[in-house]
Protein backbone atom coordinates (compact mmCIF):
# COMPACT_ATOMS: atom_id res chain seq x y z
CA UNK A 1 0.00 0.00 0.00
CA UNK A 2 2.60 2.37 1.04
CA UNK A 3 4.76 1.18 -2.19
CA UNK A 4 1.95 2.57 -4.48
CA UNK A 5 1.11 5.59 -2.32
CA UNK A 6 4.65 6.79 -2.79
CA UNK A 7 4.62 5.71 -6.80
CA UNK A 8 1.07 7.61 -6.88
CA UNK A 9 2.38 10.66 -5.47
CA UNK A 10 5.39 10.29 -7.80
CA UNK A 11 3.56 10.17 -10.52
CA UNK A 12 1.15 13.38 -8.96
CA UNK A 13 4.82 15.54 -8.93
CA UNK A 14 5.99 13.98 -12.05
CA UNK A 15 2.37 15.43 -13.70
CA UNK A 16 2.88 18.88 -11.86
CA UNK A 17 6.18 19.53 -12.61
CA UNK A 18 5.51 18.33 -16.77
CA UNK A 19 1.98 19.01 -17.54
CA UNK A 20 3.10 21.13 -20.23
CA UNK A 21 5.47 19.50 -22.12
CA UNK A 22 2.87 15.97 -21.64
CA UNK A 23 0.62 18.29 -23.49
CA UNK A 24 3.02 19.20 -26.16
CA UNK A 25 4.06 15.67 -26.44
CA UNK A 26 0.84 14.44 -26.62
CA UNK A 27 -0.95 16.75 -28.80
CA UNK A 28 2.30 16.11 -30.85
CA UNK A 29 1.20 12.57 -31.28
CA UNK A 30 -2.44 13.28 -32.05
CA UNK A 31 -1.93 15.62 -34.45
CA UNK A 32 0.49 13.16 -36.19
CA UNK A 33 -1.85 10.14 -35.88
CA UNK A 34 -5.00 11.85 -37.47
CA UNK A 35 -3.26 13.68 -39.61
CA UNK A 36 -1.78 10.48 -40.87
CA UNK A 37 -5.32 9.11 -41.33
CA UNK A 38 -7.08 12.25 -42.86
CA UNK A 39 -3.98 11.85 -45.51
CA UNK A 40 -3.93 8.05 -46.38
CA UNK A 41 -7.50 7.65 -47.16
CA UNK A 42 -10.37 9.39 -48.71
CA UNK A 43 -13.06 9.22 -45.77
CA UNK A 44 -16.35 8.42 -47.32
CA UNK A 45 -17.89 8.61 -43.89
CA UNK A 46 -18.75 12.23 -43.64
CA UNK A 47 -19.17 11.73 -39.67
CA UNK A 48 -15.69 10.30 -39.70
CA UNK A 49 -13.82 12.79 -41.72
CA UNK A 50 -15.38 15.46 -39.57
CA UNK A 51 -14.30 13.40 -36.29
CA UNK A 52 -10.74 13.39 -37.48
CA UNK A 53 -10.43 17.43 -38.49
CA UNK A 54 -12.47 17.97 -35.35
CA UNK A 55 -9.42 16.02 -33.43
CA UNK A 56 -6.76 17.11 -35.71
CA UNK A 57 -7.79 20.61 -34.83
CA UNK A 58 -7.90 19.83 -30.82
CA UNK A 59 -4.91 18.31 -31.08
CA UNK A 60 -2.87 20.78 -32.99
CA UNK A 61 -4.51 23.22 -30.39
CA UNK A 62 -3.16 21.39 -27.82
CA UNK A 63 0.58 21.26 -28.82
CA UNK A 64 0.42 24.69 -29.56
CA UNK A 65 -1.25 25.48 -26.08
CA UNK A 66 1.55 22.94 -24.56
CA UNK A 67 4.26 24.46 -26.51
CA UNK A 68 3.15 28.28 -25.05
CA UNK A 69 2.47 27.37 -21.65
CA UNK A 70 6.39 25.64 -21.70
CA UNK A 71 7.73 28.71 -22.72
CA UNK A 72 5.68 31.19 -19.86
CA UNK A 73 6.73 28.49 -17.27
CA UNK A 74 10.19 28.34 -18.38
CA UNK A 75 10.64 32.41 -18.27
CA UNK A 76 9.04 31.96 -14.17
CA UNK A 77 12.05 29.56 -13.75
CA UNK A 78 14.45 32.19 -15.21
CA UNK A 79 12.88 34.66 -12.56
CA UNK A 80 12.97 31.94 -10.16
CA UNK A 81 16.82 31.72 -10.82
CA UNK A 82 17.41 35.48 -10.36
CA UNK A 83 15.70 34.82 -7.24
CA UNK A 84 17.98 32.40 -6.32
CA UNK A 85 20.63 34.95 -7.08
CA UNK A 86 19.45 37.76 -4.60
CA UNK A 87 19.07 34.92 -2.41
CA UNK A 88 22.96 34.19 -2.20
CA UNK A 89 23.45 37.42 -1.59
CA UNK A 90 21.65 37.80 1.07
CA UNK A 91 22.99 34.82 2.36
CA UNK A 92 26.37 36.59 1.68
CA UNK A 93 25.33 39.27 3.74
CA UNK A 94 24.67 37.03 6.57
CA UNK A 95 28.53 35.48 5.98
CA UNK A 96 29.61 39.25 6.23
CA UNK A 97 28.30 39.44 9.96
CA UNK A 98 29.24 35.97 11.05
CA UNK A 99 31.89 37.63 13.43
CA UNK A 100 28.90 40.25 15.05
CA UNK A 101 26.88 37.41 15.52
CA UNK A 102 29.24 35.20 16.82
CA UNK A 103 30.82 38.08 19.31
CA UNK A 104 26.91 38.63 20.05
CA UNK A 105 26.81 35.08 21.66
CA UNK A 106 30.02 36.01 23.82
CA UNK A 107 28.84 39.27 24.93
CA UNK A 108 25.22 37.77 26.23
CA UNK A 109 27.84 34.73 27.98
CA UNK A 110 29.83 37.31 29.51
CA UNK A 111 27.64 39.84 30.37
CA UNK A 112 24.57 37.05 31.58
CA UNK A 113 26.21 34.43 32.83
CA UNK A 114 30.05 35.27 34.09
CA UNK A 115 28.90 39.23 35.07
CA UNK A 116 32.37 40.25 33.24
CA UNK A 117 33.34 43.40 33.38
CA UNK A 118 35.41 45.98 31.97
CA UNK A 119 38.79 43.90 32.83
CA UNK A 120 37.54 40.96 31.60
CA UNK A 121 37.66 39.10 27.85
CA UNK A 122 36.29 35.85 26.39
CA UNK A 123 37.97 35.08 22.92
CA UNK A 124 37.14 31.47 20.72
CA UNK A 125 40.00 29.85 18.48
CA UNK A 126 40.16 28.01 15.53
CA UNK A 127 42.86 25.02 15.56
CA UNK A 128 44.16 26.00 11.90
CA UNK A 129 47.27 24.40 10.15
CA UNK A 130 48.90 27.49 10.47
CA UNK A 131 48.40 28.18 14.24
CA UNK A 132 45.10 29.30 16.24
CA UNK A 133 42.96 31.56 14.59
CA UNK A 134 40.53 34.03 16.25
CA UNK A 135 36.79 33.62 15.69
CA UNK A 136 35.60 35.73 17.81
CA UNK A 137 36.29 38.15 20.65
CA UNK A 138 34.27 39.98 23.48
CA UNK A 139 34.95 42.46 26.57
CA UNK A 140 32.95 45.25 28.11
CA UNK A 141 36.15 47.50 27.16
CA UNK A 142 36.07 48.19 23.36
CA UNK A 143 40.28 48.19 23.35
CA UNK A 144 40.40 44.71 24.46
CA UNK A 145 37.84 43.22 22.00
CA UNK A 146 40.33 44.24 18.84
CA UNK A 147 41.67 41.52 17.00
CA UNK A 148 45.40 39.90 17.95
CA UNK A 149 46.82 40.61 14.05
CA UNK A 150 47.86 37.35 14.21
CA UNK A 151 47.73 33.66 14.43
CA UNK A 152 48.89 32.02 17.80
CA UNK A 153 51.78 29.08 17.06
CA UNK A 154 49.72 25.55 18.44
CA UNK A 155 52.73 24.86 20.99
CA UNK A 156 52.33 28.35 22.87
CA UNK A 157 50.37 30.13 25.89
CA UNK A 158 47.18 28.42 27.45
CA UNK A 159 45.40 27.82 24.50
CA UNK A 160 48.06 25.28 23.12
CA UNK A 161 47.58 23.83 26.25
CA UNK A 162 43.59 23.63 26.57
CA UNK A 163 44.25 22.33 22.70
CA UNK A 164 46.24 19.41 24.31
CA UNK A 165 44.91 18.80 27.62
CA UNK A 166 41.35 19.72 27.98
CA UNK A 167 41.65 22.86 29.83
CA UNK A 168 44.75 25.13 31.21
CA UNK A 169 44.85 27.76 34.18
CA UNK A 170 47.44 30.36 35.39
CA UNK A 171 46.04 33.35 38.01
CA UNK A 172 49.81 34.58 39.45
CA UNK A 173 51.16 36.21 36.36
CA UNK A 174 53.21 39.71 37.71
CA UNK A 175 51.83 42.85 37.10
CA UNK A 176 52.88 44.16 33.92
CA UNK A 177 52.76 47.72 35.22
CA UNK A 178 55.12 47.43 38.18
CA UNK A 179 57.18 44.00 37.44
CA UNK A 180 57.37 44.35 33.39
CA UNK A 181 60.17 42.61 33.29
CA UNK A 182 58.97 39.70 35.29
CA UNK A 183 56.26 39.56 33.44
CA UNK A 184 57.92 38.99 30.26
CA UNK A 185 60.08 36.17 31.44
CA UNK A 186 56.89 34.50 32.95
CA UNK A 187 55.11 34.95 29.80
CA UNK A 188 58.17 33.49 27.64
CA UNK A 189 59.98 31.16 30.34
CA UNK A 190 56.25 29.22 31.26
CA UNK A 191 54.36 29.83 28.11
CA UNK A 192 56.46 30.04 25.43
CA UNK A 193 55.46 33.89 24.09
CA UNK A 194 57.97 35.62 23.22
CA UNK A 195 58.62 39.41 24.46
CA UNK A 196 57.89 41.15 20.96
CA UNK A 197 54.68 39.07 20.91
CA UNK A 198 53.68 39.93 24.40
CA UNK A 199 54.77 43.48 23.75
CA UNK A 200 51.89 44.03 21.40
CA UNK A 201 49.04 42.45 23.54
CA UNK A 202 46.90 45.36 23.91
CA UNK A 203 45.30 43.19 26.93
CA UNK A 204 48.35 42.43 29.35
CA UNK A 205 46.40 39.85 31.96
CA UNK A 206 47.39 38.35 34.82
CA UNK A 207 44.43 35.62 34.73
CA UNK A 208 44.02 33.45 32.18
CA UNK A 209 41.51 29.90 32.30
CA UNK A 210 40.94 28.37 28.53
CA UNK A 211 39.34 25.03 27.80
CA UNK A 212 39.28 22.80 24.48
CA UNK A 213 35.43 23.28 23.06
CA UNK A 214 34.40 19.75 22.30
CA UNK A 215 31.96 18.39 19.66
CA UNK A 216 29.35 17.19 21.89
CA UNK A 217 28.52 13.79 19.78
CA UNK A 218 32.29 12.95 19.12
CA UNK A 219 33.75 14.47 21.77
CA UNK A 220 36.78 15.67 20.02
CA UNK A 221 38.10 19.62 20.44
CA UNK A 222 37.03 21.98 17.71
CA UNK A 223 38.07 25.30 19.20
CA UNK A 224 39.28 26.63 22.65
CA UNK A 225 37.98 29.40 24.56
CA UNK A 226 40.14 31.84 26.48
CA UNK A 227 38.86 34.06 29.03
CA UNK A 228 40.83 36.25 30.65
CA UNK A 229 41.20 39.21 33.19
CA UNK A 230 43.67 41.77 34.20
CA UNK A 231 42.75 41.16 37.73
CA UNK A 232 44.20 38.43 40.19
CA UNK A 233 42.15 36.08 41.52
CA UNK A 234 39.35 36.84 39.42
CA UNK A 235 38.24 33.81 37.49
CA UNK A 236 37.45 30.53 38.59
CA UNK A 237 38.25 27.32 36.74
CA UNK A 238 35.67 25.04 38.27
CA UNK A 239 32.79 28.00 38.06
CA UNK A 240 33.78 29.08 34.49
CA UNK A 241 33.51 24.83 33.48
CA UNK A 242 29.98 24.65 35.13
CA UNK A 243 28.92 27.97 33.33
CA UNK A 244 30.52 25.75 29.65
CA UNK A 245 28.08 22.81 30.69
CA UNK A 246 24.91 25.26 30.90
CA UNK A 247 22.77 26.82 28.08
CA UNK A 248 24.78 29.57 27.37
CA UNK A 249 27.88 27.37 26.89
CA UNK A 250 26.70 24.78 24.89
CA UNK A 251 24.85 27.78 22.55
CA UNK A 252 28.51 28.99 21.54
CA UNK A 253 29.58 25.45 21.04
CA UNK A 254 26.22 24.71 18.71
CA UNK A 255 27.36 28.31 16.88
CA UNK A 256 30.38 26.36 16.07
CA UNK A 257 29.08 23.31 15.01
CA UNK A 258 25.92 24.44 12.68
CA UNK A 259 27.31 28.00 11.47
CA UNK A 260 30.71 25.94 10.41
CA UNK A 261 29.63 25.97 6.53
CA UNK A 262 29.75 29.72 7.02
CA UNK A 263 32.43 30.43 9.81
CA UNK A 264 35.82 32.24 7.50
CA UNK A 265 38.65 30.20 7.98
CA UNK A 266 41.91 30.38 7.37
CA UNK A 267 42.01 26.78 6.36
CA UNK A 268 39.69 27.91 3.29
CA UNK A 269 41.63 30.43 1.72
CA UNK A 270 44.67 28.32 1.82
CA UNK A 271 42.92 25.62 -0.04
CA UNK A 272 42.97 28.04 -2.69
CA UNK A 273 46.89 28.98 -2.11
CA UNK A 274 45.06 32.62 -0.72
CA UNK B 1 53.54 47.44 -11.18
CA UNK B 2 50.25 46.71 -13.10
CA UNK B 3 47.78 49.81 -14.16
CA UNK B 4 44.03 49.27 -12.18
CA UNK B 5 42.67 49.61 -15.52
CA UNK B 6 44.61 46.86 -17.47
CA UNK B 7 43.90 44.23 -14.34
CA UNK B 8 40.31 45.10 -14.98
CA UNK B 9 40.14 44.51 -18.51
CA UNK B 10 41.79 41.04 -18.39
CA UNK B 11 39.64 40.11 -15.83
CA UNK B 12 36.35 41.41 -17.64
CA UNK B 13 37.55 39.63 -20.59
CA UNK B 14 38.33 36.67 -19.18
CA UNK B 15 36.37 36.11 -16.19
CA UNK B 16 33.78 33.51 -17.32
CA UNK B 17 30.60 34.49 -16.10
CA UNK B 18 30.46 38.02 -16.72
CA UNK B 19 26.67 38.69 -15.82
CA UNK B 20 28.67 38.08 -11.85
CA UNK B 21 30.78 40.96 -12.94
CA UNK B 22 29.48 43.59 -10.64
CA UNK B 23 31.50 46.57 -8.65
CA UNK B 24 31.76 44.81 -5.56
CA UNK B 25 32.88 41.22 -6.89
CA UNK B 26 35.17 42.73 -9.09
CA UNK B 27 36.48 44.69 -6.54
CA UNK B 28 37.27 41.58 -4.20
CA UNK B 29 38.51 39.50 -7.25
CA UNK B 30 41.40 42.61 -7.26
CA UNK B 31 41.86 42.16 -3.94
CA UNK B 32 42.60 38.37 -4.32
CA UNK B 33 44.69 38.72 -6.89
CA UNK B 34 46.61 41.76 -5.12
CA UNK B 35 46.90 39.30 -1.51
CA UNK B 36 48.12 36.35 -3.98
CA UNK B 37 50.49 38.60 -5.51
CA UNK B 38 51.84 39.84 -1.97
CA UNK B 39 52.38 36.19 -1.20
CA UNK B 40 53.92 34.69 -3.69
CA UNK B 41 56.44 37.92 -4.86
CA UNK B 42 56.10 40.09 -1.94
CA UNK B 43 54.34 43.05 -3.91
CA UNK B 44 50.91 43.67 -4.27
CA UNK B 45 49.84 43.62 -8.09
CA UNK B 46 48.52 47.19 -8.32
CA UNK B 47 49.18 50.70 -6.05
CA UNK B 48 45.57 50.09 -4.04
CA UNK B 49 45.28 51.27 -0.43
CA UNK B 50 43.01 48.53 0.48
CA UNK B 51 40.74 49.09 3.70
CA UNK B 52 38.92 46.40 5.55
CA UNK B 53 35.41 48.42 5.55
CA UNK B 54 31.75 47.32 6.36
CA UNK B 55 31.99 44.50 3.00
CA UNK B 56 34.95 43.33 3.52
CA UNK B 57 38.14 44.60 1.61
CA UNK B 58 36.52 47.50 -0.76
CA UNK B 59 37.43 50.58 -2.10
CA UNK B 60 35.94 52.65 -4.38
CA UNK B 61 39.23 53.17 -7.11
CA UNK B 62 37.72 49.81 -8.84
CA UNK B 63 34.16 52.20 -9.40
CA UNK B 64 35.38 54.90 -10.59
CA UNK B 65 37.76 53.56 -12.92
CA UNK B 66 34.80 52.39 -14.39
CA UNK B 67 33.27 55.58 -14.17
CA UNK B 68 36.02 57.41 -16.04
CA UNK B 69 37.67 54.70 -17.79
CA UNK B 70 36.20 54.60 -21.32
CA UNK B 71 37.57 50.73 -22.00
CA UNK B 72 33.99 49.97 -19.63
CA UNK B 73 30.72 50.60 -19.31
CA UNK B 74 29.12 50.50 -16.49
CA UNK B 75 25.22 48.70 -17.23
CA UNK B 76 22.32 49.08 -14.38
CA UNK B 77 20.09 46.70 -13.89
CA UNK B 78 17.74 45.05 -11.33
CA UNK B 79 17.33 42.13 -9.33
CA UNK B 80 14.20 40.72 -8.59
CA UNK B 81 13.46 42.58 -5.79
CA UNK B 82 13.82 45.50 -7.77
CA UNK B 83 17.71 46.67 -6.14
CA UNK B 84 19.51 48.22 -8.40
CA UNK B 85 22.68 46.00 -9.63
CA UNK B 86 26.33 47.68 -11.53
CA UNK B 87 27.57 45.64 -14.11
CA UNK B 88 30.99 46.38 -15.35
CA UNK B 89 31.79 45.59 -18.76
CA UNK B 90 34.54 45.85 -21.21
CA UNK B 91 33.36 48.74 -23.47
CA UNK B 92 36.06 47.39 -26.48
CA UNK B 93 38.94 44.62 -26.13
CA UNK B 94 41.85 46.51 -25.57
CA UNK B 95 45.31 44.81 -24.94
CA UNK B 96 46.83 44.55 -21.20
CA UNK B 97 50.38 46.33 -21.50
CA UNK B 98 51.24 46.95 -17.84
CA UNK B 99 50.08 43.48 -16.91
CA UNK B 100 53.07 40.54 -17.56
CA UNK B 101 52.79 36.98 -17.78
CA UNK B 102 53.40 36.44 -13.96
CA UNK B 103 50.62 39.01 -13.52
CA UNK B 104 48.33 37.22 -15.80
CA UNK B 105 49.21 33.80 -14.51
CA UNK B 106 48.01 35.38 -10.70
CA UNK B 107 45.09 36.55 -12.33
CA UNK B 108 44.21 32.89 -14.10
CA UNK B 109 44.56 31.67 -10.91
CA UNK B 110 42.16 33.63 -9.00
CA UNK B 111 39.53 33.45 -11.64
CA UNK B 112 39.87 29.16 -11.32
CA UNK B 113 39.84 29.88 -7.69
CA UNK B 114 36.41 31.54 -7.92
CA UNK B 115 34.70 31.35 -10.66
CA UNK B 116 32.59 28.42 -10.16
CA UNK B 117 31.84 29.48 -6.77
CA UNK B 118 28.32 31.24 -6.28
CA UNK B 119 28.10 34.68 -4.13
CA UNK B 120 28.27 32.67 -0.49
CA UNK B 121 31.11 30.94 -0.75
CA UNK B 122 33.30 33.32 -3.23
CA UNK B 123 32.53 35.62 -0.27
CA UNK B 124 33.53 32.90 2.96
CA UNK B 125 37.03 32.69 0.47
CA UNK B 126 37.27 36.55 0.84
CA UNK B 127 36.81 36.35 4.42
CA UNK B 128 39.01 33.52 5.15
CA UNK B 129 42.20 35.39 3.87
CA UNK B 130 44.54 36.27 6.61
CA UNK B 131 44.53 39.90 6.29
CA UNK B 132 40.51 39.55 7.07
CA UNK B 133 40.95 36.90 9.51
CA UNK B 134 43.71 39.06 11.81
CA UNK B 135 42.97 42.75 10.99
CA UNK B 136 40.05 45.07 12.71
CA UNK B 137 37.41 46.39 10.73
CA UNK B 138 38.00 49.86 8.92
CA UNK B 139 41.36 49.34 9.28
CA UNK B 140 44.20 50.07 6.07
CA UNK B 141 45.57 46.44 4.88
CA UNK B 142 49.08 46.38 4.27
CA UNK B 143 49.21 43.33 2.09
CA UNK B 144 53.36 43.01 1.69
CA UNK B 145 53.30 43.22 5.26
CA UNK B 146 50.36 40.97 6.29
CA UNK B 147 52.06 38.26 3.55
CA UNK B 148 55.24 38.68 5.73
CA UNK B 149 53.76 37.90 8.77
CA UNK B 150 51.57 35.02 7.61
CA UNK B 151 54.43 33.38 6.27
CA UNK B 152 56.02 33.98 9.77
CA UNK B 153 52.96 32.66 11.99
CA UNK B 154 53.27 29.42 9.28
CA UNK B 155 56.70 28.97 10.01
CA UNK B 156 56.35 28.93 13.87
Amino acid sequence: MAREETWLVRSAYFVQYNWSQLLTAGGTAGSTVTGVLLGIKNWESLWTARILWGLFVLFVSLTLGGISATLWRTRGWRSLEGELESLQGTLGDIQQIYTELFEGQLAIFSGRSLEFGHSERISVYRHEEEGFAMVGRYSANPEFSKKPGRVYPHNEGVIGKAWQEGYAEVDNLPDPESETEEYFRCQQEDWGIERATVERFTMKSRNYVAFALKDPVFSHPIAVIVFESTEVGKLSLKELELALTTTEGQRIVQFLISLRSIEPRLSYASREDL
Amino acid sequence: MATLGDVMAYLCEHYPHKQELSKARLAKLIYLADWKSAIERGEQMTNIVWVYNYHGPYVEDVAQEAEVNPAFKVRSTYNPYGNPKDLIELARPQGYPSLTEDDKRIIDSVIASTAEKNWNEFIRLVYSTYPIITQNRFSKLDLVELARRYADDKAS
